[in-house]
């Protein structure tokens, strides 16, 4: 187990970059609870270790990112079933406010994608790291990053067509 | 892929993380991790340690089952819920299609009394209707042998006894018993012998899983009892079960006549197929043997409802 002395590390980590992890852990995970069970998974397994070498944040960060493309509690399948059942609930009444919104539709389409494309989109374009990046920390190639970015969006723009096109006035930035 | 809509992606992540809710005291993650992963340590320690001591035992009764290749176990982690479905799901499916040989022989911390159990213990083979049962004495030699079949309505038992040579065969009616335990008096009767009565015992969720342990060439996976056998006492004694990682069905039961007692009543099963070579254990040859006139009366036949 972690030294006393890296816990300590890791809770400086954690007060000054604890936030933005945890945004990144909800965002690959869909949903707030998840992202913090996620950060939680991903500290336990770095004070699994007995020691830490090199930057901690980056081993952590990697830690978080290859729990969400390995299927984090390999919810994927059922995260993309949910959204068809809602829609089927005959009493389901759309939520006014975000339906206008594009991009929590997009959010929501983000959600749906499976684990690894999930995943590469995120470190993608909101951690904006590069292919190459992307491609070190998820420990895959460059090409699998780039055909999983490719396929994620493209699923993101079909999940989201019937959308865009209703509401085509609105869709501007 | 267009960058506009790239863009739009991006900015949707930035809108969602923006509502994310930081909790407070985001630090006492780390001392929860420690925590947690001091239990998990602690866990694996308990489980290893109690597998080593119970092979030791184990090793110290090697029985009359042939070798068999060992199995490696699944790499994923097993529930007890898994397990116990799996098994279930084996006695119910291919167990019902083989025939059971079961090999108990009973240890006790003190000599038993006269009329007890062999002292070599019995073989047991099951098939549908059909049951045969071999008793030995202390030096491995067979003292007896009975074939039962029991049809709806009648039996038929043809019995051997090796000593004095001699065999009867007799007749009769079959008695059926239906009981209905109480709902928390699940689990099976004192000696399970056969797949039904394990299948009753498993459907009770009374076992929680306790490693592995090489039982008969085979790493076994150990179910024991749970809090509700060790702390209700739902049974008279209790059981540990070993089934195999390859076919689920059990390997080995073990019964203690009490908790905490070093007595218990060992079965060893082997699952065979309904083969004509195997078949033939059913066929008792009486050739040689002096007709004597068998004990009448009836077989009871007692079905027991969870």
């Amino acid at each position: 187990m972690l030294e006393s002395a890296s816990c300590h590390e890791l809770e400086v980590l954690l007060a000054d970059r604890g936030p933005q992890l945890l945004r990144t852990a909800v965002l690959l995970a869909g949903s707030q609870h998840d992202g913090e069970d996620m950060l939680q998974t991903a500290l336990e397994r770095v004070v699994r270790r007995r020691r830490v070498d090199g930057d901690l944040e980056a081993y952590l960060r990697r830690v978080i990112y290859n729990l969400a493309a390995d299927g984090w509690r390999r919810r994927g399948a059922w995260n993309r079933k949910l959204p068809l059942v809602r829609a089927s609930q005959p009493d389901a009444v759309p939520d006014v406010a975000s339906a206008v919104d594009l991009r929590d539709a997009l959010i929501r389409t983000l959600r749906q994608l499976p684990p690894q494309q999930r995943t590469v989109i995120v470190l993608r374009y909101w951690e904006q790291l590069s292919e190459a990046e992307t491609a070190r920390v998820l420990g895959c190639t460059k090409g699998t990053v780039k055909a999983a970015a490719s396929r994620g969006l493209k699923r993101m723009r079909e999940l989201s067509e019937s959308w865009l096109t209703s509401n085509a006035g609105l869709a501007g930035r | 892929m267009d960058t506009e809509f790239e863009e739009l992606v991006a900015d949707s992540m930035r809108r969602q993380a923006v509502a994310v809710a930081i909790p407070p005291g985001l630090t006492g993650m780390v001392q929860r991790a420690r925590r947690r992963e001091r239990q998990r340590q602690f866990a694996i320690r308990g489980v290893v340690g109690a597998t080593v001591a119970v092979g030791t035992a184990a090793a110290a009764v090697a029985l009359t089952a042939g070798p068999r290749p060992a199995q490696p176990g699944p790499a994923r982690a097993e529930t007890a819920a898994y397990v116990l479905r799996r098994t279930e799901k084996a006695l119910a499916g291919p167990a019902a299609r083989t025939i059971e040989y079961d090999r108990e022989t009973s240890h006790r911390e003190k000599p038993a009394p006269r009329t007890a159990f062999p002292p070599g213990g019995v073989a047991i083979w099951y098939y549908g209707e059909l049951t045969r049962l071999e008793s030995y004495a202390a030096n491995g030699k067979a003292i007896n042998a009975q074939v039962l079949r029991i049809g709806p309505r009648t039996f038929t038992e043809t019995t051997v006894n090796f000593g004095p040579r001699t065999w009867w065969r007799i007749t009769g009616p079959v008695k059926r018993n239906y009981v209905k335990l109480p709902a928390r008096k699940c689990g099976s009767p004192f000696n399970m012998t056969n797949p039904s009565a394990i299948r009753q015992a498993l459907s009770c969720g009374l076992y929680v899983l306790a490693g592995r342990q090489h039982v008969d060439g085979i790493d076994a996976i150990k179910l024991a009892p749970g809090p509700l056998i060790t702390h209700e006492h739902v049974l008279p004694g209790y059981n540990v079960i070993w089934v195999s990682p390859a076919t689920y069905l059990p390997v080995r039961i073990r019964s203690y006549h009490a908790e905490g007692s070093r007595s218990w009543i060992q079965e060893d099963f082997r699952w065979l197929p309904a083969t004509k070579v195997n078949l033939a254990a059913f066929h008792l040859s009486v050739a040689g043997f002096r007709k004597v006139k068998g004990p009448g009366g009836t077989v009871g036949v007692v079905t027991v409802s969870g």
